[in-house]
């Protein structure tokens, strides 16, 4: 019975107390809840005041920042005398040119040798952009200064076309780089210096023959004196150096000295 | 049987007073809770706003640091690329 009766009470005691808790909250634990709730707010509204701050001096560095930014940007522009509207233009410019370029170096030899015009006022339109300032910047440095053998091939490509009698247009190797020629006989081949050098696959201008002459003076002592199954060595196509010069000139005098001796 | 109906119910008697004399906190008091609760919330939501604002700002400064950087390598290689072609 007593036992029933204990029973009994814990299980009110515990069933009120419950109810006292889910409805009602004591005096203490509000009070206690209170103060930890104070005391975590005004930690926060500490945090918050300090991650202000902070935001503040980085939005205040953020500005220093780009204002130095600016200025170097500025100072570049300056060195190379442009603006940014300046550096729009020329990227077109460079673009444009790439384009011309890219065009140009895919035509077959004959239509090169039609539009060997515009070769040429390409040649001279990139030596106008090396020439700018502008090409300083690292954006074009590279990119343009990387034309400039695409440029020469396809200058010296032109240079070298010549359009045969039969109306072909033909590359004259010896132009482009140095070849040899093997000399034949007189009586088949007509071959001496002049007219060699007048052939349209060697320089097509027989003037040039004291070129051939000084890059053979090992073989041709004499250069009235050439013979059949010599191989001569074919300079590029340049105007003649001034060695070269002298030698022909002195050539031409001894001629006309020999000349005047012989009347 | 009565004895154990009266024990009963003095047992409950003594309950309900147990429980009845306790201080409880009042209705204000508890909606003054609730709105201490709800301002910790909002800034702990603020904060957390806030940092990511932080984060995000520090992203951009060391960004403008890279690029100032470059600029300034830049601008070097524009004087040296300048005396070349000179």
């Amino acid at each position: 019975m007593k036992r029933n009766l204990i029973l009994i009470f814990s299980f009110l005691i515990f069933v009120s107390s419950i109810f006292a808790q889910e409805v009602r909250m004591k005096y203490e634990d509000w009070q206690r809840e209170m103060a930890s709730w104070t005391a975590k707010r005004d930690e926060l509204r500490g945090r918050l005041d300090a991650l202000n701050s902070e935001i503040d001096a980085l939005k205040k560095q953020l500005a220093d920042k780009d204002a130095q930014i600016k200025q170097v940007q500025d100072d570049i522009y300056a060195l190379v005398g442009t603006t940014p509207e300046g550096v729009n233009e020329y990227r077109q410019k460079v673009a444009d040119f790439e384009r011309r370029l890219n065009e140009l170096s895919r035509l077959s030899n004959e239509e090169l040798y039609e539009r060997r015009a515009e070769v040429e006022n390409l040649y001279n339109d990139y030596q106008a952009l090396k020439s700018d300032k502008r090409v300083a910047l690292s954006e074009f440095y590279d990119k343009v200064m990387g034309f400039e053998s695409q440029v020469n091939n396809l200058i010296n490509t032109v240079k070298a076309l010549v359009k045969t009698k039969e109306g072909q247009v033909v590359v004259a190797e010896a132009i482009v780089k140095e070849t040899t020629y093997t000399v034949g006989t007189w009586k088949k081949d007509r071959d001496c210096l002049w007219n060699i050098a007048k052939k349209p696959t060697i320089y097509d201008n027989p003037f040039l023959w004291p070129k051939i002459w000084i890059a053979n003076r090992d073989k041709i002592k004499d250069p009235d004196l050439i013979y059949p199954g010599w191989v001569l060595k074919i300079p590029p196509k340049a105007e003649l150096s001034k060695e070269e010069r002298r030698a022909a000139n002195s050539y031409y005098r001894k001629k006309a000295e020999k000349a005047a001796g012989g009347m | 049987m009565p004895r154990k109906i009266i024990s009963l119910f003095l047992l409950f008697s003594f309950v309900i007073l147990f429980v009845g004399c306790t201080k409880y906190a009042k209705q204000e008091e508890i909606q003054q809770l609730n709105n201490l609760k709800a301002e910790v919330e909002q800034l702990e939501k603020e904060i957390k706003a806030k940092e990511q604002e932080k984060a995000s700002l520090q992203n951009e400064i060391s960004q403008r640091d890279q690029k100032l950087k470059e600029l300034q390598s830049e601008k070097e290689k524009v004087q040296q690329r300048l005396q070349q072609l000179k």
